[in-house]
């Protein structure tokens, strides 16, 4: 099979799982064409049986290189030292948000992002492969609930 | 990231009226949390093994943490690539191994005269770490002959990212260093690999580097230089382990730089795809070399001019 018949098999294949460890389509695509390219490099010797695994595989080794760039443990050291100073406070609204079986997953994340993390609705948006809209909906219904679950009435 | 609720619109204000406070409780008892990213990294494993332990540490004990990382890959639409994007990933790709499938080109002189702009300085540590691998560089991809001949046009000009020969530094073991410079054995055989770097003699500087790299080669500016004067020589593949090996040693002043001309090596190697990727990093994360990295990373992205 020829190289450009390999990458539109498995161009997909590759990208998703690029996408679902790096969570960034800029990077995903990056590390999509770092297989590729490395799948060229070892055609003769790549058994096509071996695909998509070995692309992947390419991926996560991508992956992991470029973390090792990156001062994680710097700039995590810092974070775990502060955090280490804050006093919990008591459940209640955060015991809602992880619990509440009327949370989907999206309702789940778009709150924690959004209310929690401080994104706004394009990053929310940026963040999960979603819309504004799309994302606008979920909050939406969630703040319904929320007002429903916490007796707030709206004004 | 907005300042919430700053950025609330009328519709959440209302919403959220009377729970103020409690989201606020929240975010203080989370804002020192991991950032999102290095959670879903690690998630994903693929962090170094220390960062990795830590990380997965937090996700165990962090409800809050876990509940976000498990949300969003539940909760997301992992579009996959439109036929325009899978183009145009093809197009780079293509473009790469009719590089790659090239005949390589001879040892091209640096011409300080048709570069400007990036100024080094500042001082430096001197950090342990583990030569990797000097003398393992890649002699070029093995193509089959049988490879597919690439879409784009093999002859179709390439890109190359200029730079510039920066300044000597040394770190704080010489800078600090108490005696006479005589009585220091590194400073000592360091001195005529920086005066041959200083003379513009880059021939010499580079085999003298080269040779101060097997007696030091834990010595960030010897590995770093090492890198620098091979690619004045034009040997950018041969410059991509020591200049690796000089950003992997972490040294916060040294990393910047390290990583930008392993950057510019892999492009002039003809790597665009992991040169754009640390450009890509650099650009984002601002710094010295963030505007340059950034119009590396448009220079790449730019379809090649037709001859």
């Amino acid at each position: 099979m020829e190289f450009e018949d390999l990458y539109r098999q498995h161009v997909q294949a590759v990208f998703r799982f690029a996408l679902s460890i790096t969570r960034r389509r800029d990077v995903a695509e990056d590390l999509t064409s770092d297989a590729f390219l490395a799948l060229h490099r070892e055609l003769g010797s790549i058994d096509a049986s071996q695909l998509p695994a070995w692309l992947l595989t390419v991926v996560r080794n991508r992956a992991r290189d470029m973390w090792r760039h990156q001062l994680v443990e710097e700039r995590y050291a810092v974070r775990e030292s502060r955090e280490l100073a804050m006093a919990p406070d008591g459940p209640g609204l955060e015991d809602w948000i992880l619990r509440s079986a009327d949370l989907k997953p999206v309702h789940r994340a778009c709150v924690m992002l959004r209310y929690v993390s401080g994104m706004t609705r394009s990053e929310i948006a940026a963040e999960m492969g979603l819309s504004e809209t799309q994302v606008k909906g979920h909050l939406q219904y969630a703040l319904t609930l929320l007002r429903k679950a916490h007796g707030v009435r709206q004004a | 990231m907005s300042t919430p609720p700053e950025d609330w619109d009328q519709d959440e204000r209302q919403a959220l009226a009377g729970l103020e406070d409690q989201f606020e409780a929240i975010r203080r008892r989370h804002a020192m949390d991991p950032p999102l990213d290095l959670l879903q990294a690690a998630r994903a494993d693929i962090l170094p093994a220390a960062e990795q332990a830590r990380l997965m540490t937090h996700l165990e004990s962090s409800e809050w943490s876990r509940a976000l990382v498990d949300s969003i890959e539940e909760g997301s639409d992992a579009a996959p690539l439109d036929d325009v994007a899978q183009q145009r990933l093809w197009t780079r790709i293509a473009r790469e191994t009719a590089a790659a499938s090239a005949p390589a080109p001879g040892p091209r002189p640096w011409n300080p005269a048709v570069f400007g702009g990036l100024a080094a300085a500042a001082s430096l540590i001197i950090a342990v770490m583990v030569w990797r691998g000097g003398s393992g560089e890649h002699t070029g991809p093995v193509v089959p002959p049988d490879a597919v001949a690439p879409a784009t046009p093999a002859e179709a000009p390439r890109v190359e990212i200029a730079f510039e020969k920066p300044e000597i530094k040394l770190g704080p073991a010489a800078l600090t260093w108490r005696g006479a410079p005589s009585e220091n054995p590194y400073l000592v055989d360091l001195k005529p690999a920086v005066d041959a770097y200083r003379a513009g003699d880059d021939p010499r500087a580079r085999d003298l580097f080269a040779a101060l790299s097997m007696r030091y080669p834990q010595a960030v500016e010897v590995l770093f230089f090492s890198g620098v004067t091979l690619m004045l020589n034009g040997e950018f593949e041969r410059a991509l382990a020591p200049l690796n090996a000089a950003a992997a040693v972490g040294e916060p002043a040294f990393t910047e730089d390290a990583t930008w001309y392993l950057a510019v090596a892999e492009q002039r190697a003809g790597k665009d795809a992991s040169a754009r990727s640390r450009f890509s990093a650099l650009c984002s994360r601002g710094g010295r070399h963030a505007a340059d990295a950034c119009a590396a990373v448009r220079q790449i992205d730019a379809p090649p001019a037709r001859p």
